[in-house]
């Protein structure tokens, strides 16, 4: 997989720092993740690719 | 170049969750949400007066949410194609849209359409027309 040339990160680990972002402020936010693990874990991919593309995990 | 506000979570999703109980994208979430099911797509008929139209989105997608309610709600048949499983339709809408996976992408009968609003699909499959009864 080729790295971004912004971060210099492979899509697995922007995808992977995503999530764990997305856990961690789920934890610490009044929020929760969407109860549908497949809608939050795409949304995870989705912020993944826009930090592959833009440099940064943009609303997608 | 960065844009602060939109990075997630973003500088809408509280005032988003506090109004609808849900951010933009769906990811954060209320403990009020309910989840909006969508239903299947409508069969096509032998003899159908629609064009063959194929939906690359995702699940988790709110504009191809919105588009699949949208031919939904006016009985119109389309395929839907789920870019998160199939990487071939993934590259293919990359191809189409300059490197990006944008979804939901249409191919209304060779016609490539990138995230259409409910107002140009209604006008490019005829639906402005026709209501207007002017068809």
């Amino acid at each position: 997989m080729e790295n971004t040339p912004s971060t210099g990160k492979s899509l697995e680990v922007l995808i992977d720092r995503a999530r764990r972002m997305a856990l961690r402020y789920a934890q610490v936010s009044p929020y929760r993740l969407n109860p549908n693990r497949e809608v939050w874990e795409g949304i995870v991919r989705g912020l993944g690719r826009q930090a592959h593309t833009f440099g940064w995990p943009y609303c997608p | 170049m960065q844009d602060r506000k939109f990075i997630c979570p973003c500088y809408r999703h509280q005032r988003d969750i506090a109004q609808t109980h849900h951010c933009i994208c769906h990811l954060y979430v209320s403990d009020d949400y309910r989840p909006v099911e969508i239903e299947s797509p409508p069969i096509r008929e032998e003899g159908s007066p629609w064009p063959r139209i194929a939906v690359y989105g995702a699940y988790w997608c709110q504009d191809t949410a919105r588009t699949r309610r949208f031919l939904n709600r006016h009985d119109i048949p389309y395929t839907l194609v789920d870019v998160d499983h199939d990487p071939q339709a993934a590259d293919k809408v990359r191809e189409w849209n300059g490197g990006y996976l944008s979804t939901p992408t249409l191919d209304i009968q060779g016609r490539i359409v990138t995230e259409p609003s409910d107002e140009e699909l209604a006008e490019l499959l005829g639906l402005v027309r026709s209501l207007s009864g002017t068809k």
